[in-house]
Parts: C-alpha cells; structure tokens; sequence
C-alpha cells in the first residue's frame, strides 16, 4: 500500500474495491511495529481488536447498502489516551491511571464507531494534556517524526506524530490552549481545533471545562472536514454542547476565496517571532493574496495578556477537576492512617510534577483571599480578550497567524523552565479563552534541523465552513502538505 | 544599582536568591540571582514589553553577594507570600522536601508573571466564565439505562459486596 495516503483518498480506494480495510490496518500495524518503538506516538495497540474491524468493515462494504454513506468506514484511527473507548486502556498519561480501563465510550468514539471507523491504537499525551511537549508523559516522552531529538509539541505530540509518520489514516485530539495545533504545527500535519460547543467532551477526561475541545490531526484539510463532520453535533450527555444543525464542512472546499477578509493581528507579528516562522508566514500571506484574500491588518489589543489570564484560569479548573483523583473510586491508591493522608499520598504518587505544578498554582489562585485578585480578575481580562476578537471578526473573516513564534525545540530545552514552556502557547490559547475555531496547517520548514512551520488561521465561532475553505485554498496552492518526514 | 520593580527571594542553608525585574526607561530586564553565580536571563515579554537579552556579569545586572541580604529584604517587601506547603495541603498533595523548593521556585516565577493583570483597569467588566451563552441546561428527568454496579466498580482499587471500601472514618 502506498504510504501517506490521505484518508479521503484511501476511503475511494476502498469504497472502489482496490483494498480491503485488512489490508489497510495489516499495512498500518506493520508500520507501527517498524516505527513505534522509535516515536513512542502510540501508548497501546489493540492489533487484534482492529483487525476485528476491520473485518467488520469488509464485510459491510459487500452485504450492507448503506454503508457506502458511512465516512470513515474501514479507516484506521487513532485516539488521544484522554479519550473513553469502552474496553481499552485510558491512562491519560498519568501514573494515576496506568491500570484503568475504559467501563464507557465518549461520545466521539461512539460517533466514529457509527461512521465505520477501525480505532486501532491510543496516542501518548503530556499527562492529563497538561504540557506543551509529550515529555511530561508516564509512558515516556515522543518525538517529532522529522528530527528525534525534537518534541513533537503537546499536548496530542502522540496524535501529530501518528499522522505525519503515517500510523494511521487520522487522530483525534483534545485542545486547551493549543493542543491540537501546536504539535500540528511542530509535526507537519493539519490540526483543527472546533468552536467551543461543536464538539461533545462526554468520555474526554476534563483537564479546564471552559476550555477544552475535541478535535482532529490528519494528513490534509479534507480529512479535517470529513473527521469534523463524523464528530460535531449536540450531545444531551455534554452540557456545555450547542445545538447547531449537523453541517457538511466538506461542502465550500474548492470554493474560491477572492474577497474573502483575512486580517493579520499587529500584536502576533512581533520581536520574538523566528525569523524563519516570519517569513514563511510572510509568503503564506502573500499567497492568500494572489488567491483573492483581501489582507489587512487588525489589532487584538489585550494579547499580552492572554497568558497569564489562561494559566490562571486553566490551572483554577485543573485543581478542581483533578480533585476527583483521591484514591476511592478509581486509580491509584496509596493507602495511608486516614482519609486525608491515604489522598495526600495518592496524589503525591499518582501525578506528575507539571500536573503537581499546575493544581498547586490552580489552587492558589481559587484560595480565600486570592480568588478575586486572581481568578476574578482573570475572568474579567477573559472577557476584554473576547472583545478584542469580537471587534476584528467585525471587520475580517478570518484572522492568520504563526501558530507557534518558532518551530519545535530540543527535548529537555525548556522541561526545567516552565514558564519558558508556558510562553510557546502565547498565538493559540486566545482562541480557547474566546471560543472560536482554530486550524494550523503547513507553510514552511526551518533550515537546519529542517522541522515544519505551521500557519494558523481562525474563525469567528461556528464558522468552520469558512475557516476550512480558506485553509484548503492555501493549501492547494502549495506544496506544503506534501512533504513526508521519510 | 538598577531599580527592582517586581521581585521574589527566598533562601535556602546555603543561598540566597532572587529575580527581580529591572526598570530602564521603556525597557525592563529580568534578572536571576542564585548567591552564587550571578545569572541575567531573558524571558521574552513580560508586561508586554520585550525583555533585553544581557548575558554574564556585564553592566549593572551584576549583584555582589555582599547585596543580597539587602537586595533580599528589598524582595521581600514585593515578595508574593505563595506558601507551597499550605496550598499543596489544601490541594491534598503530598511533596517531598526537594519538590517543595523547586515546584515552589517554579510556581512563584509564575505567579510573578501573572502579576502583571493587576495593571489593568477591570473595573465595570463583567467577569467570562464560559465563551458560549448557555446556563441551567438540564436533561428530562426520565430514568434511563448506565453503568452497572459491576462496570462502576471495575477500576475500583478496593471493593467489596459491591461497594467501594474505603479507609476507616470513624473510630
């Protein structure tokens, strides 16, 4: 089988009869033995359960009408290990969780499992998604598919790595402040981060509520859209889910997009930005030109403060969903001579020192007396930010971007530093704190080591349509997504 | 002497240490200090003003350890009063001595950086809590089928006659 497929194009194939889904997940898991062990992208491969459905789907492609109309079927997958898919392992990268398995499937595996999908394995993940790298990881760190000694980004370094070293036709992943596209960026790959409320979190394991979205890494922007339509729509079991009407975010691909208003916020094109990141963004830029874009220039005036409101508030929620990890129900348990210490030293064992930092911190700043000067505060700046992005959605359509100052850094670089860590997230983590939708897609590469660049486009909230359709143009008028790391 | 701004010290048995951020007209520096080994780092933006890169023991980043005691103190007045070993206690997490001093330098240099939302006017701006307008949404109240009392205890780390066991309360 021909490597680097894209999913759409494997799915004709097999649609056409040319190759089984067996022969698609044989021709993957053989793949994931020669290279896995080097990557560490997948934390468990369920080879036998995957050829199981794969068989499932050979076999309703032949005996079943109607499933031609299902849009992943036969497609081999792989999830984020945040992500519930009943019966499998689910460790969040934690020690905490190394032993749990799966009683329930979340609601996008459900969704996958309906559009015919063959879920093969599980993707390494900073702990908890908590970390920019896939270093802060119980089952060892990944490394970026171009260049070993580099990280892959993180959180889902385990999802963007699968997809550009080809161990799957596509991942899924989970996004808090750029975990979705910033390891796209870092590995090449596309990374799509839904509006908040498209996609249910049921069965995704809360790291910040008000923040996280499920979404998908894969090989180009069509198979955004098709992974994006399989997943999407209101879900009962999730709250915060928003009743829209099931979409075709297929539909406007191949649309032009002369006219279109693409602005470029003053306050992202800044000292700081690598000067390869500058220019490659630079042309992308140019190329939306020559497509039709119409490019100026907006102001998102409250960016400097986005990361200070985003680790106070995504530590705040962090320190209160992770309470849940106390030893009883679930996980890990350190007994100890009461209550209170069997969960000191469940805790103390159980996590590892980002998610120790982070629930500290998180902590502090819901603590009496600081709570108002902190969180409160934060929250309000939250909503200075989202005016910013109200005001420029008033005057563009979308908004272009680097989505990270420069490409991937040397494993350990930036481990000891975390504020250093936390820096890297300055381009994506407004579009968690506002809501909208977010894509990274391929644009360049560095010199020396040469490691992808990634450009990062956003769109007013629900307008995934939109923001789809430009990414693809750009991307078709280029080479970009072409480009294989062997 | 350079003008501290902001700054966080503490002491351990042999150092004594600090950052501090150091004013020059429109610029700022931030500075780090371990007693020992006089360090001038960069940290990219903070406040958003771009930080100057200085290396070594060039300029007046430089402190003699003869300072630091005064330096110290003038820290401290600014010092944020993080205490990690009462908020890992109200986190009901339990760290080890070394934990404390690194997570605790770690987490204060956060803090720090947070610091600078206290230079905007927030006052008359209602606080985001969500970026979706939703609130009190509820389900039917229709029962329904969910986890069995076997699969809710699967991953249990202790159980017994279907019940979680859980560490003796009372005496």
């Amino acid at each position: 089988m021909e490597t680097h497929t894209t999913l759409n194009t494997l799915r004709q194939r097999f649609m056409a009869g040319e190759i089984s889904s067996k022969d698609i997940v044989v021709s993957y898991l053989d793949r994931i033995e020669r290279l896995n062990p080097r990557l560490n992208a997948l934390t468990h491969v369920d080879a036998e359960e995957a050829l199981r459905q794969a068989d499932l789907a050979d076999d309703a492609l032949v005996s079943d009408p109607e499933s031609k109309g299902k849009p992943l079927l036969g497609m081999p997958i792989v999830v984020k290990d945040n992500i519930a898919q009943l019966g499998q392992p689910l460790t969040c990268a934690s020690k905490m969780l190394s032993q749990f398995v799966a009683p329930y499937d979340a609601t996008v595996i459900e969704k996958c499992r309906q559009a015919g999908a063959v879920l093969m394995g599980r993707a390494n993940l900073d702990e908890f998604a908590m970390g920019s790298s896939t270093e802060h990881s119980s089952c060892g760190a990944t490394c970026n598919p171009w260049e070993e000694q580099y990280i892959p980004g993180g959180s889902s370094g385990g999802s963007a790595a699968a997809v550009t070293a080809d161990l799957c036709a596509a991942a899924l992943g989970s996004d808090t402040g750029g975990s979705i596209r910033q390891p796209a960026s870092f590995c090449g790959c596309v990374g799509l981060k839904p509006s908040y409320g498209r996609v249910s979190r049921y069965g995704l394991t809360a790291f910040a509520s008000s923040l996280d979205q499920i979404g998908p890494l894969s090989r180009d922007v069509r198979d955004a859209a098709t992974m994006l339509g399989v997943i999407a729509g209101h879900d009962g079991l999730d709250s915060t889910s928003v009743r829209k009407d099931t979409e075709d975010f297929t539909s406007e691909l191949g649309r032009e997009i002369k006219g279109l208003k693409v602005g470029l916020p003053r306050e992202y094109f800044v000292d700081g930005l690598s000067p390869e990141v500058k220019s490659a963004v630079t042309e992308a830029v140019a190329q939306f030109e020559s497509l039709g874009a119409e490019i100026s220039e907006v102001s998102l005036p409250h960016t400097e403060y986005a990361i200070a409101t985003y680790y106070i508030i995504c530590t705040a929620e962090a320190s209160a969903n992770l309470a849940r990890f106390d030893g009883i129900r679930y996980g890990l348990r350190v007994d100890g001579n009461d209550p209170l210490q069997m969960y000191s030293k469940t805790r103390g064992a159980g996590f590892g020192s980002e998610v120790k930092r982070r629930v500290i911190l998180g902590t502090y700043v819901l603590s009496s007396g600081y709570y108002d000067a902190y969180y409160l505060r934060a929250q309000k700046v939250r909503t200075l930010i989202r005016k910013d992005f109200q005001d420029a959605f008033q005057k563009v359509d979308l908004l272009l971007t680097p989505t990270v100052a420069a490409p991937a850094f040397r494993m350990g670089e930036k481990s000891k530093d975390p504020l250093q860590m936390y820096l890297t997230d300055i381009f994506t983590i407004a579009s968690n704190l506002v809501g909208n939708c977010g894509i990274s897609l391929p644009c360049g590469f560095s010199k020396e080591p040469r490691l992808p660049i990634g450009l990062q486009l956003m769109g007013r909230p629900f307008e995934e349509t939109t923001l789809l359709r430009a990414a693809h143009a750009f991307e078709q008028a280029t080479e970009w997504h072409r480009m294989r790391p062997d | 002497m350079p003008i501290l701004t902001r700054a966080v010290g503490w002491r351990d048995t042999k150092h004594v240490s600090f950052c501090g951020i150091e004013t020059r007209g429109s610029s700022r520096c931030l500075l780090a200090f371990n007693g020992q080994n006089p360090l001038i780092q960069v940290s990219g933006r903070l406040g958003g003003v771009p930080l100057i890169e200085r290396h070594g023991d060039e300029g007046s980043g430089l402190f003699p350890l003869a300072e630091s005691e005064r330096l110290l103190q003038c820290c401290c007045m600014s010092k944020t009063d993080f205490d990690i070993h009462y908020t890992a206690k109200l986190a009901r997490l339990e760290l080890s001595p070394e934990e404390e001093e690194t997570f605790g330098r770690q987490i204060a240099q956060v803090i720090d950086y947070v610091e600078q939302l206290q230079q905007l006017d927030v006052s008359g701006i209602e606080p985001t809590a969500h970026p979706v307008d939703l609130s009190n949404v509820t389900r039917s109240d229709i029962t329904g089928p969910s986890l069995t009392n076997e699969e809710a205890l699967s991953n249990a780390p202790a159980k017994a006659n279907g019940l979680f066991m859980v560490p003796k309360i009372v005496e």
